[in-house]
Order: C-alpha cells, then sequence, then structure tokens
C-alpha cells in the first residue's frame, strides 16, 4: 500500500515553511557555488552547485506535493457530487505519488553527487548503478517509507565519516567542524523520520531537526561570507 | 626520537607543499596580492619576484590582468608601475571567499 509521511494536523503549514527554509539554504549554497565555478571554472563547484540545486528541487517537489495533499479535502466538499469526488481523489492520489516520488529521487540523487565530490571518488562507471539502486529504493520506498529515510541517513552518514576523515588528516579541525555538525544534524532527523511508524509526533521532531542542520548549513554559509 | 620523527614528517610535509604546482588561479592570485601588499601599486620587477615568476610567464599573465582590467600600467617618475583596479581587488576578495569556501566544505 501507497504510505505518505503522517502530518499531524496543526503541524501542516508549518512543515511547508520549515521546507521554505531548506530551499532557500540549499539554493543559497548552489548560487554561491555556481558562481565560483564561473570564476574559477573547476568542475567540483559545478557538481557541488548541481548536489545543492537538486536538493532544493526534491524538496519544491515536497511542498508543492503539500499543498494539494494540504488542500485535498477542501476540494472535493466543495464539489458535491459523489462520483466527481471519486474522480478528483483519484487524480491527487497520483500527484500525491509522483510529487513524493520526485522529492525521494532528486534528494537521495543531490546527497549522492554530495558524496561522491566530498569523497573525491573517481570511478565514473559505479554512478549509473548507485542511480539505479537510487530510482529502486525511490520506488520502495512507496511501500516501506522508511527506505528512503534509511538511505538518506547512510549517504548522510558517509559524508560526515569523510568530512572527520579529511579533518584528520589536514588538521583542519575548526573550520570544517560546521559542516560536519550540520551534516551530522541531518543524518539524525533521518533516523528519526525512520521512526514514523511509532507516532505522528515523531514527523515533528524530525522536521525540527532537520531544519537546525538546514540552519547550521546556513550559519556556515552566513560565517563564511563575513569572514571575508 | 620522537622529536627526530616530528621534525623528519615537517621536512616531508613542507616538501610535500612545495612540490604542489601553483594552479592558473593562484598565480593570478598571489600576483594581485602582490601588488595589493605593496599599497596598489608596483614596479614589473618587483612583481616578477614577489609572485615567483619567470620573465615570460610574468608577461603572460600581465597581459591577461590588462586586458581584462584589473591591473593598469602606469608611468611615474620615469618609470613603469603595475597599480591593480577596483576590479582586481573585487577578484581579490572573491578568491579569498573562494578559498574559505573550499575549506568550509572541504571540497
Amino acid at each position: 500500500m501507497y504510505q505518505l509521511g503522517l502530518t499531524p494536523d496543526w503541524f501542516q503549514d508549518i512543515d511547508t515553511l520549515f521546507e521554505l527554509i531548506s530551499i532557500i539554504v540549499t539554493v543559497l549554497i548552489a548560487t554561491i557555488a555556481y558562481k565560483f565555478y564561473r570564476l574559477s571554472s573547476e568542475e567540483k563547484y559545478k557538481w557541488f552547485s548541481l548536489s545543492f540545486l537538486l536538493i532544493a528541487v526534491g524538496y519544491i517537489f515536497k511542498i508543492l506535493t503539500n499543498f494539494f495533499v494540504y488542500n485535498e479535502q477542501l476540494i472535493t466538499h466543495t464539489l458535491g457530487l459523489y462520483t466527481y469526488t471519486v474522480q478528483y481523489i483519484q487524480e491527487y492520489y497520483y500527484i500525491e505519488i509522483f510529487g513524493t516520488l520526485a522529492f525521494r529521487f532528486f534528494m537521495l540523487v543531490g546527497l549522492f553527487s554530495l558524496y561522491y565530490l566530498v569523497n573525491k571518488c573517481q570511478d565514473k562507471k559505479t554512478i549509473p548503478l548507485v542511480l539505479f539502486l537510487i530510482l529502486i529504493t525511490t520506488i520502495f520506498s512507496t511501500v516501506q517509507y522508511f527506505a528512503f529515510h534509511l538511505t538518506a541517513a547512510l549517504i548522510l552518514g558517509l559524508i560526515v565519516w569523510q568530512y572527520s576523515d579529511i579533518c584528520k588528516k589536514l588538521k583542519k579541525t575548526l573550520t570544517l567542524c560546521n559542516p560536519i555538525v550540520a551534516f551530522g544534524v541531518l543524518f539524525i532527523s533521518q533516523l528519526v523520520f525512520a521512526l514514523l511508524f511509532l507516532t505522528p509526533k515523531i514527523y515533528v521532531v524530525a522536521e525540527v531537526i532537520q531544519l537546525c542542520g538546514f540552519l547550521l548549513l546556513l550559519y556556515n554559509y552566513i560565517s563564511m561570507m563575513w569572514r571575508t | 626520537m620522537w622529536i627526530s620523527i616530528a621534525v623528519i614528517q615537517l621536512y616531508f610535509n613542507d616538501v610535500e607543499n612545495m612540490n604542489k604546482r601553483r594552479s592558473r588561479l593562484d598565480i593570478i592570485a598571489d600576483m594581485l596580492t602582490s601588488i595589493q601588499d605593496k599599497g596598489g601599486k608596483i614596479k614589473p620587477t618587483h612583481l616578477m619576484y614577489k609572485a615567483n615568476l619567470s620573465h615570460n610567464l610574468l608577461q603572460s599573465y600581465l597581459e591577461e590582468l590588462i586586458h581584462k582590467n584589473m591591473v593598469k600600467e602606469m608611468d611615474i617618475n620615469n618609470y613603469k608601475y603595475l597599480i591593480i583596479t577596483d576590479k582586481g581587488l573585487e577578484l581579490i576578495q572573491n578568491l579569498k571567499k573562494m578559498k574559505d569556501f573550499q575549506d568550509s566544505f572541504g571540497i
């Protein structure tokens, strides 16, 4: 059976606001990375920008899906005719599935491309395989939603691991501390999301933790701009 | 013994850093920063030493910088000086930001 996130009613617009903040943060980072790509023509900045842009696109799909999901009942109520109501629910059902799948796919591809970049992977032959596995995971997550959150947590965990390795190697613990904490918080949020089956309140906790992760990335961005 | 190992490690780290080739952007940054450090104007010969470049390399990079309005040539008291423009100063700022971004995100 298709499963969508269990959002408590009182939190329905607040989570959209949270998602909007996440989009602003990711677009800001993507824009500055693209600016550096234009300046230096170094490919790594282009891919870094694209990674964050993909995450932003994912969240745009999530917001659009939320908009349809949260307004679904209102629209069916105004129609009145039973046959039409059923038809609309069907249409929205497909929009929900498409939007959720698009959000999950873009989010996972964005995170993977970030991991690929941070890990300085050279082997391009693995990319189609990983993309295929991401696609399979995304489709499977419509049956068991936690497949998406666990995969996202795994990639985020690997990013944190790689960052801490870079820290040890370069002994630049202070400058890299912020992204480690930010991605670490995002990693925890995905693990909390995976526990959604316990109670819908978990969704609120996970969203708040996720917002903290993005705010830490924003702090990293602002402090970097402020320093120079 | 540990101290001597640490000294050897430091030495090899330095050698490793010395062997790293500067990128095109690193050289441009070094040139512009050298001019800025000298109060915004410098003689070409001084720039050659400060930026650690050969005469030919200096000429080719200078041509590019002058063409892009980052640096301009000026005669002061019959001496040729290179003067950094606002566009050049802006580039230094952006390059510093880029370096900081690279360090901050570990890419």
